[in-house]
């Protein structure tokens, strides 16, 4: 009875990531599609922002499970098996990099006023595809050791490893498109940004699971808001500060994002649906553990963080267009690429409990 | 170690303290004193010569006293932070420690508001900087940082105060009733200053929403005030003060200075006080890896300020990355590694972690090294700014170097004298971190009403939470309406017991924060449409630049009304205790009251009757 639950899961399993691989699959022609007829920055800067928006959400998966692992929590229980899946984009994500850097010159990596050889797209890339790697095989191997049921020594060398892996992709990816701009707290942003992301996915998918109790799906909730406050703080620092300076070097890249249509209004939406909305819709303490509230507050934060994405790098090439339909399909394909990754990556999933009684009722933690 | 739930030895441990001090403790006490008298005559002199004799001068016109005010701001936002933010994610270590944290607050917060006085040389002019409406009709500038930090300070001093005075009101009342040590007109004085809080679940209910708003109000403003603290700096255009990530570098190196402070006072005072059995090395220990934490994040923005620098091409920071390198404040510079990051990183390693003379040693090196810090933060950037004629160097004179060692004497004596009077660990937290969560208890719905002002009661005493919940439901399953319970800490299922709902504190808090943070920006608009002046290039009432101050004050109107709405709801203006409060319900026992009718009180002693040990009153 056993075998043969376990082979009708594989099977379902198998055809959620058909499904998902057909996503994928579309997603990409119909951007590859734009790409061949149109010679212009535009399609390449799709693979830059979509990069720059999934890769630290999956790794922010593994880094949420050394967090829980470093403080020794308790409360996630079996909300960690997802994030152990994390490592699984390890492949698709270091693809994700050959290709912005295949795209590098059309973006405008490399020009001859860009940086020198400290930004040359070859050793820019090369570094962060080197990082991106390293950082990959610390969270297989702390993934591996959470099954094992250790792991305090990995988690904390991922941990640091993820801030400094991603602080320098935040410098390379996105900050070094406004060259000489410079944001010192722009790397710390970038990564913390991540970790929000991956705890908005991580609170849809819980939010989605029947059997997460009322109390995780509160203590979900609140990690959300404290990231959301983090995030603004990160972020109201940097923009507070250029802002007061006025430094003719600096104001650019604060002009570009709330000065001018159409960034002024993303940069007044991403204000109500990422840095403040959360504090503000997840107040009350019955709307955290409500799973429609703060599910649909997790994807608002989502979209919100691929807008904001799209802010920091789009407005760096002031005649580029807007996001649009093609964009939009290669997000599309890489949360195909996302999806697929959680089918099939293996991660032993503690066993469901029994289907008796009131799923949606809560139970202390 | 006291075991989990010995109530009475808790009570023994911490109430213990506040006996007669023993000699060492006086004298430390009295060099303590000497030393802020000496800093105090070297503040008269230097008011009476001018500020000629302190070692600030063109172009070093920022000194030792603003590193002071810097490092001291750092301990005292530390001290709220660690225990706001610990209370805020429910961290079980946080019971014993946060005491010592927030007193540590309480003097570091008055130490840091002294320095800018000092530093103003005509001290008596301070309040110029005030905003009030003045017959010259000069408003202060509410975009500049040092308006901000000037508001921040107000603002934290008032709400790291109450914090921690609400958090003392439970002790405070313990140590009315069995602070045998204290004598009794201390207790008399514990009594009143306890505003006569009775542990009941009537008035837990209303603490422990209103001890979360705290907590949550106190947490940012304790990061708003080194962030405003950072933006004096930041908002500059001098290299090496001009940087996005001082905000949280700043933050992030109060979170190491002030954990490392907290040690050094932690383990010789639980030597002093016998507090060994409340602070234990776990407690130690759990700090030390807050501070190793800290240190990777002061580690991380040592890193990317010359990284940056080095990255954008920018001449000016490269050539003021290379003057902390190779210049004369070299040594100090790269001993900020040392200090800062190596060494505090060392308490990752489990064996340093256990050994308290090695952590003692340690937490005094972070501080020395954080003190430097702040001396080559404030210092370096203006003694090396763009022009190479402009260029200089600093040394502190005795004044100086007096007042500085007089600020820490000011703040340990403080805290010694203070370790004497009030209990130095949270009684009921601690009590409450001890006892075993109750489950399986299920309880009635309904309303409970309040006890009557008259009329007869009756009073059950039990040992352990669960028997005066158990108690309780069968009480109110027996029909009894009119039911209070007593607890020496919280119990969520007591208000639960009583069916009142939540408490309105959380109104008075949110109507608080919306009034203080209007106000706020109303003031800072209005006041810049008197003279209607650019300043800076910012345009009058410009609104980025008036939201710090409008947070501030958001933040200090919530807590005033927080404790206000807990006053009110808490009955903590009576004079007298909630009636039918026993001693011994603020020591090791838990209570359950019931009124009624005859019949009612009956029912209710046959309900009690198999759970409590003492049964009291009725017919």
């Amino acid at each position: 009875m056993a075998v043969r639950d376990e082979t009708a899961r594989r099977r379902k399993r198998a055809g959620r990531a058909a499904v998902w691989a057909i996503i994928v699959a579309l997603g990409t022609a119909l951007w590859l599609h734009r790409a061949a007829t149109d010679g212009s920055a535009r399609p390449a800067l799709g693979p830059l922002v979509d990069f720059l928006y999934f890769v630290p959400l999956a790794a922010g998966f593994s880094v949420w499970s050394a967090g829980l692992t470093l403080s020794k929590a308790k409360w996630a229980d079996r909300l960690e098996s997802i994030l152990l899946k994390g490592h699984g984009c390890a492949v698709p994500s270091l693809i994700a990099l050959a290709g912005v850097w295949m795209l590098s010159r059309r973006i405008g990596f490399g020009r001859a006023d860009h940086g020198g050889a400290w930004l040359a797209p070859a050793w820019l890339f090369g570094r962060d595809a080197v990082a991106l790697a390293f950082f990959w095989v610390v969270a297989m191997l702390h993934a591996r050791r959470r099954r094992e049921g250790s792991g305090s020594f990995t988690a904390a060398v991922l941990a640091v490893l993820y801030l400094a892996v991603f602080s320098l992709i935040g410098f390379d990816g996105a900050m070094s498109l406004t060259w000489p701009w410079k944001s010192t707290v722009f790397g710390l942003y970038f990564a913390v940004s991540g970790l929000y992301s991956a705890a908005a996915a991580w609170t849809l998918c819980s939010a989605i699971d029947p059997f997460v109790s009322k109390a995780q799906l509160h203590d979900l909730g609140k990690i959300l808001v404290g990231m959301s406050l983090l995030s603004a703080y990160l972020m109201a620092a940097q923009l507070l500060t250029v802002w007061y300076a006025d430094l003719p070097a600096e104001t650019g890249f604060l002009v570009d994002r709330l000065r001018t249509a159409p960034w002024r209004a993303t940069g007044a939406g991403l204000v109500a649906s990422v840095y403040l909305g959360p504090l503000v819709l997840l107040l009350p303490a019955a709307f955290k553990r409500n799973r429609a509230c703060l599910g649909a507050v997790a994807a608002l934060v989502l979209a919100g963080m691929w807008c904001e994405r799209c802010w920091l790098v789009v407005p760096a090439f002031r005649a580029a267009p807007v996001a649009g339909f093609p964009e939009v399909a290669l997000a599309g394909a890489f949360i195909g690429a996302l999806g697929m990754v959680y089918e099939l990556t293996s991660v032993p999933d503690p066993a469901r409990p029994e289907r008796t009684g009131n799923p949606k009722a809560g139970s202390a933690s | 170690m006291i075991p989990a739930a010995d109530y009475r030895g808790i009570d023994d441990a911490v109430l213990g303290g506040l006996k007669k001090p023993a000699p060492f403790f006086v004298v430390l006490v009295a060099v303590c004193g000497a030393g802020v008298g000496a800093a105090l005559c070297a503040w008269i002199y230097q008011v009476q010569v001018g500020m000629g004799v302190a070692g600030i001068n063109h172009p070093v016109g920022w000194g030792v006293y603003i590193a002071n005010y810097i490092f001291w701001i750092a301990v005292a936002m530390a001290g709220s932070f660690v225990s706001g933010m610990l209370y805020l994610v429910r961290a079980k270590f946080r019971s014993a420690v946060s005491r010592v944290a927030e007193t540590m607050t309480f003097f570091a917060v008055i130490a840091a508001g002294l320095f800018p006085l000092i530093h103003l040389g005509r001290v008596w002019v301070f309040y110029y900087v005030m905003p009030y409406p003045s017959q010259r009709e000069l408003w202060p500038n509410f975009q500049s940082p040092l308006f901000w930090d000037l508001m921040a300070i107000g603002s934290y001093l008032t709400a790291s105060w109450i914090f921690y005075y609400v958090g003392l009101l439970p002790d405070l009342a313990a140590a009315a009733d069995h602070g045998a040590a204290a004598g009794p007109l201390r207790r008399a004085l514990y009594r009143r200053l306890s505003l006569n809080f009775s542990f009941a679940a009537s008035q837990w209910r209303h603490y422990d929403r209103s001890y979360l708003f705290f907590a949550a109000l106190v947490t940012p403003l304790a990061v708003s005030i080194h962030t405003v603290t950072s933006w004096i700096f930041g908002m500059c255009i001098l290299p090496g003060w001009h940087s996005t990530v001082f905000a949280p570098y700043f933050v992030a190196g109060a979170v190491l200075s002030g954990s490392a402070m907290s040690l050094a006072i932690i383990i010789p005072l639980r030597r002093l006080l016998g507090l060994a059995a409340i602070i234990t090395d776990r407690h130690v220990a759990a700090l030390s890896k807050i501070i190793a934490f800290a240190a990777l994040l002061v580690g991380y923005t040592y890193c990317v300020e010359p990284f940056a620098a080095w990255y954008s091409h920018d001449l000016f920071e490269r050539q003021f990355a290379s003057f902390l390198a190779t210049g004369w404040i070299a040594p100090l510079y790269w001993s900020l590694g040392v200090f800062n990051v190596a060494i505090p990183l060392s308490l990752l390693i489990g064996p340093v972690r256990k050994r308290l003379g090695l952590v003692f040693a340690i937490s005094l090196l972070i501080n020395a090294g954080m003190w430097i810090e702040r001396v080559v933060i404030v210092t370096s950037a203006t003694a090396h700014d763009f022009l190479p004629h402009n260029w200089g160097t600093y040394l502190p004179r005795w004044p100086e170097i007096t007042i500085t060692v007089g600020s820490f004497l000011l703040v340990v004596g403080g805290i010694l004298v203070f370790a004497k009077l009030f209990p130095m660990a949270a009684i009921s937290d601690v009590k409450e971190a001890r006892t075993p969560s109750v489950d399986g208890v299920e309880v009635p719905p309904g309303r409970c009403g309040n006890l009557p002002r008259h009329g007869t009661i009756l009073t059950a005493l039990f040992d352990d939470p669960g028997s005066l919940l158990r108690a309780g439901a069968a009480v109110k399953r027996a029909g009894v309406r009119q039911l209070e319970l007593f607890s020496p800490f919280p119990l969520s299922q007591g208000a639960e017991l009583l069916g009142r709902g939540q408490s309105p504190v959380r109104y008075w808090t949110l109507a608080g924060v919306l009034l203080g943070g209007a106000g706020g920006l109303a003031l800072g608009w209005w006041s810049s449409q008197v003279n209607g002046l650019y300043v800076g290039g910012k345009p009058p009432g410009a609104l980025p630049g008036l939201l710090p101050a409008a947070f501030e004050f958001a933040a200090v109107t919530g807590v005033l009304f927080n404790f206000a709405g807990l006053i009110v709801h808490a009955t903590l203006f009576n004079r007298q205790r909630v009636r039918g409060y026993d001693p011994r319900f603020s020591g090791s026992a838990f209570g359950l009251v019931a009124a009624g009718s005859e019949t009612e009180l009956a029912a209710a002693r046959t309900a009690m009757e198999p759970f409590s040990k003492e049964i009291n009153g009725g017919a």
